[in-house]
């Protein structure tokens, strides 16, 4: 890996670090009660909102309460992002007349962008008018991950809170996110960007003619806008069909390092955010350290994959050595003005965020930097993870952990001082197979359709691994893909569909549900035999504990696919 | 999302002949509401948990007995 590649490196994880702390004071301001800066700003719009939506603020919710709304607002964007589809060849805004979408694609994107998945079986600039994109797509980027976040916070709250029968109230989380999180940020990035060249405009096509006389068409449209919360909301959904690899949306080496700041720095700040609302920072940087640990290692190794490039092609006489015209490396499927550590970079970041966004071919990838790829999405998208869901994800393998030291030295389990016991446990467990059974069984049911089968673009190790990653995307709403399978068919749009659906709501019950029962425990006071959870013996446990889960449950399929693969090569 | 490559990109946002399943959307929207009321019967059933854990830590500590 070339000097210029670390350099990269240090410099984005510099950034996110600088970033993440404020930001994380901040956010633990407006999640914790109390004052935050900006109140005076936001405060008069919040209440306005409050009082045209009727949501009494100052309304706490039982956990029930809690998960009907987040089910509530979530069926609604279904059906209203599935009618503008739909309708959006009658409605305005559409200077590409784009037709309606058809049913199949229009379930799939419903679904995709209300779970924050991002998942597209369609061409973002061929198939959504701009008003889809605009109001429909682009709000829901914001909404779901709002509604990520929200649910974040009550997780916290249920650690936090002793003999409560409370966790908040969705509605407040859901707004005070979206006004004074989700929105300023959006707001700076898109500035950022449009002075890096994203294009931010309402035009349909413009007709050149190119330099061999051919006519081209050029996508016009409100890129720089959607850009933005695409990345901070890890969400991922491009306005192109190439996504962050199309110059329109990401056209420089500082644009593409700007994105990649936003992709991160969100959930990393929610981690230190969650410290200090538990009133100790150490377990916040505990939590950060272990979403660290895994990111940086699943960075550092498939950026090395990518630019050793691919023996095959050494043998062939293909140069992969870094030259005055090449960045060097596997350039198959990489783009020339970012290179192939960039892209690897850029997988680590939006596979372990459940960003979907991805700036080079994941399918050209070599055999293991795209099994990598593939494994970060199976670790089950805590490193560091969705906003809100990754930290999510990762206090519930803490909680795992604790449970398994618990077993070892035979002491009761504690985290943060609350006793971790059996009603605990089966949600824990119901969360932990959630994933798995919508990602495999589809992902098995696949592979012995004849009709299925033939969405692959490769046969063997490498078409097993193309359908193995559309359900990994889907069931754990990271929304990236392969790009070799041809997804666009009723049974990939309507079984990955499902796959995302489980894989966002049957993980936010159970936490919400663990939540629920954690708030109404007393805390227990700290003795010689409690099991810190803040050290780094205690985070080495959380990644074993990660690992492990991920490696019994997914083993036998990854061997099947991208290490036979390799192995083959 | 994926930079698909041309012949496997749905261009159009209309499939193709023997795409169309026929699947009409009053399916797919029976698909997603069944799903959301899968969810409160799931709901349902965790709250029992819940509430079994809410109601032992509601009885008074009787730990000096």
């Amino acid at each position: 890996m070339s000097l210029t590649a670390w350099a990269g490196l240090v410099a984005l994880i510099a950034a996110v670090v600088v970033g993440a702390v404020p930001l994380g004071r901040y956010m633990a301001r407006v999640y914790g009660g109390g004052t935050s800066p900006g109140d005076r700003l936001f405060d008069p719009l919040e209440r306005l909102i409050y009082r045209v939506c009727r949501i009494d603020a100052a309304r706490e919710q039982r956990w029930t309460a809690y998960a009907y709304s987040v089910l509530a607002f979530s069926a609604v964007s279904f059906l209203t992002l599935y009618a503008l589809q739909r309708l959006q060849g009658s409605l305005p805004l559409n200077p590409t007349k784009a037709p309606a979408v058809v049913p199949h694609i229009s379930f799939n994107a419903a679904v995709s962008f209300m779970t924050n998945t991002n998942w597209q079986s369609y061409g973002g600039e061929t198939t959504m008018s701009h008003l889809t994109q605009m109001t429909g797509l682009a709000v829901q980027n914001f909404a779901s991950a709002a509604a990520g976040m929200a649910v974040m916070a009550a997780f916290i709250r249920g650690l936090v809170r002793r003999r409560a029968s409370t966790l908040g109230n969705f509605w407040v989380d859901l707004t005070r996110t979206t006004v004074r999180i989700l929105l300023p940020l959006s707001f700076v990035l898109a500035i950022l960007l449009v002075g890096q060249g994203v294009i931010q405009n309402l035009n349909g096509y413009t007709e050149v003619t190119t330099v061999e006389g051919a006519g081209q068409s050029i996508p016009g449209g409100p890129v720089a806008s959607q850009v933005a919360i695409k990345q901070l909301g890890t969400n991922g959904g491009g306005f192109f069909n190439a996504n962050s690899s199309h110059p329109f949306e990401n056209p420089t080496p500082l644009s593409n390092m700007i994105e990649n700041w936003a992709i991160l720095v969100v959930p990393f700040a929610l981690a230190l955010a969650f410290g200090h609302l538990v009133d100790d920072r150490r377990q916040g940087w505990a939590v950060f350290a272990v979403m660290f640990l895994v990111w940086v290692a699943m960075a550092v190794s498939v950026m090395q994959l990518e630019t050793n490039g691919n023996p095959r092609l050494e043998a062939l006489g293909v140069a992969q050595t870094a030259a005055a015209d090449q960045g060097g490396g596997s350039m198959e499927g990489k783009e020339v003005r970012f290179g192939s550590a960039a892209c690897g970079l850029w997988a680590a970041s939006t596979t372990g965020t459940s960003n979907g966004s991805i700036d080079c071919t994941h399918d050209s990838m070599t055999a293991f930097g795209g099994g990598l790829a593939l494994m970060h999405i199976l670790l089950g998208e805590v490193s560091p993870g969705g906003v809100g869901v990754g930290l999510n994800g990762l206090l519930v393998f803490a909680i795992l952990a604790v449970f398994l030291a618990g077993l070892m030295v035979g002491r009761t389990p504690e985290y943060l001082g609350k006793k971790i016991q059996a009603a605990e446990m089966k949600m824990v467990a119901l969360y932990i197979l959630a994933m798995p059974v919508a990602l495999l069984t589809f992902a098995a049911a696949s592979v012995m359709l004849e009709g299925a089968l033939a969405s692959r673009a490769n046969p063997g190790p490498h078409g097993l691994s193309e359908i193995l990653y559309a359900y990994a995307s889907g069931a754990n709403n990271n929304g990236s893909a392969f790009a070799g399978l041809d997804s666009a068919t009723a049974w990939y749009d309507t079984t990955i569909g499902l796959s995302m659906l489980v894989g966002r709501f049957f993980l936010i019950m159970p936490v919400l549900g663990i939540a629920a029962t954690m708030a109404s425990k007393q805390v227990a006071p700290a003795t010689a035999g409690t099991f810190p959870t803040h050290t780094p013996l205690f985070c080495g446990l959380i990644v074993g504990v990660v690992v492990v889960v991920a490696g019994l449950t997914f083993f036998p399929a990854l061997a099947l696919g991208p290490i036979v693969e390799h192995l083959s090569l | 999302m994926c930079p698909c490559p041309v012949d496997h990109v749905n261009v159009a946002g209309i499939q193709p002949a023997g795409w169309e399943s026929g699947v009409p959307d009053v399916a797919f929207i029976v698909i997603g509401l069944t799903f959301f009321a899968l969810c409160v019967a799931y709901v349902r059933g965790l709250d029992r948990i819940v509430r079994a854990v809410e109601d032992h830590e509601a009885r008074p500590d009787d730990s000096s007995l």
